[in-house]
């Protein structure tokens, strides 16, 4: 089969055709028997690439981290450029929290409170 | 949308195109893990200009394409791991005939195994619209590839895939 034709089932097969070409091929189908057995190897085809993709099953657990970790501060800012979680070697003495957390020591500018790491 | 609502939604299918492009199941989580990592620093700035699936599939594209190529891997002649043998095992009931249950496991098992053979840029194509079923504009987009380009390669390589299995 030449590769136009092979490119108009595969298209076929999609419902991709316009309505002129739809019209040309279901000609074609309906007069060469080898035409319609390869569209139906096609179709054979393509929902066996389904079946494959239906019964891979991810192992788990499939990330190291939580995913609902890292939701949580995803909706109140972006985040840092380092893993949610995980501690820095040499952290400061001091650390940006949220205000209902935290104790009050000195008021930054809203929303962040600046607070000292006992 | 929270990055654990675009995690389940799309674990499944990163993992497995990372699973077809990688070869190996280690080197598919790894590779999850990289992408979702990559989702999660988007995700802010994920202004929707894209559709969701669109945008992922790219970042997993993107990321697979370069990791694949980096580590130069190729293809393995067998793509079942113990896992998916597992699976397998643990499918439904097959009913009064598993002779039969058999067999459609073994052929896919086949089909599986010569996907995995194709080269990369049907593979992938491939995968894409038949595995996850994504259609031709998304793939295009993912892909970074007109539309015609699609439409082109995804017949040969669906022809390809018909020689593989009957050579």
């Amino acid at each position: 089969m030449d590769e136009g034709t092979a490119e108009l089932l595969s298209r076929y097969l999609d419902g991709d055709l316009d309505a002129a070409e739809t019209r040309l091929i279901e000609a074609r189908l309906a007069a060469e028997p080898d035409l319609r057995a390869e569209l139906t190897a096609l179709r054979r085809l393509q929902l066996h690439v389904r079946s494959v993709a239906d019964r891979m099953m991810p192992p788990q657990p499939l990330l190291s981290f939580s995913a609902s970790r890292m939701s949580a501060p995803m909706a109140r800012r972006a985040p840092r450029q380092v893993m949610p979680g995980a501690r820095r070697a040499n952290s400061s003495r001091w650390r940006i929290s949220q205000p209902e957390r935290k104790p009050l020591s000195w008021r930054l500018p809203s929303p962040c409170v600046c607070s000292q790491r006992r | 949308m929270t990055f654990d609502e675009v995690y389940e939604r799309f674990r499944r299918p990163v993992w497995r195109l990372a699973r077809r492009l990688t070869g190996s199941e280690e080197d598919a989580r790894d590779a999850t893990q990289e992408i979702f990592l990559r989702v999660w620093r988007g995700l802010p700035g994920f202004r929707g200009e894209a559709k969701l699936s669109t945008w992922v599939f790219q970042i997993a594209w993107n990321y697979l394409r370069l990791h694949h190529r980096r580590a130069g891997r190729q293809p393995p002649l067998v793509a079942v791991s113990d896992d998916e043998a597992l699976v397998v095992e643990r499918a439904p009931d097959p009913g009064p005939d598993p002779e039969r249950h058999a067999t459609a496991a073994d052929l896919l098992d086949r089909v599986e195994e010569a996907i995995d053979r194709l080269p990369e840029q049907f593979r992938v194509i491939l995968w894409l619209r038949d595995g996850e079923g994504r259609s031709y504009e998304e793939v295009a987009e993912v892909l970074d590839i007109p539309i015609g380009t699609v439409r082109s390669r995804l017949s040969r390589a669906r022809q390809a895939l018909k020689q593989e299995l009957e050579g």
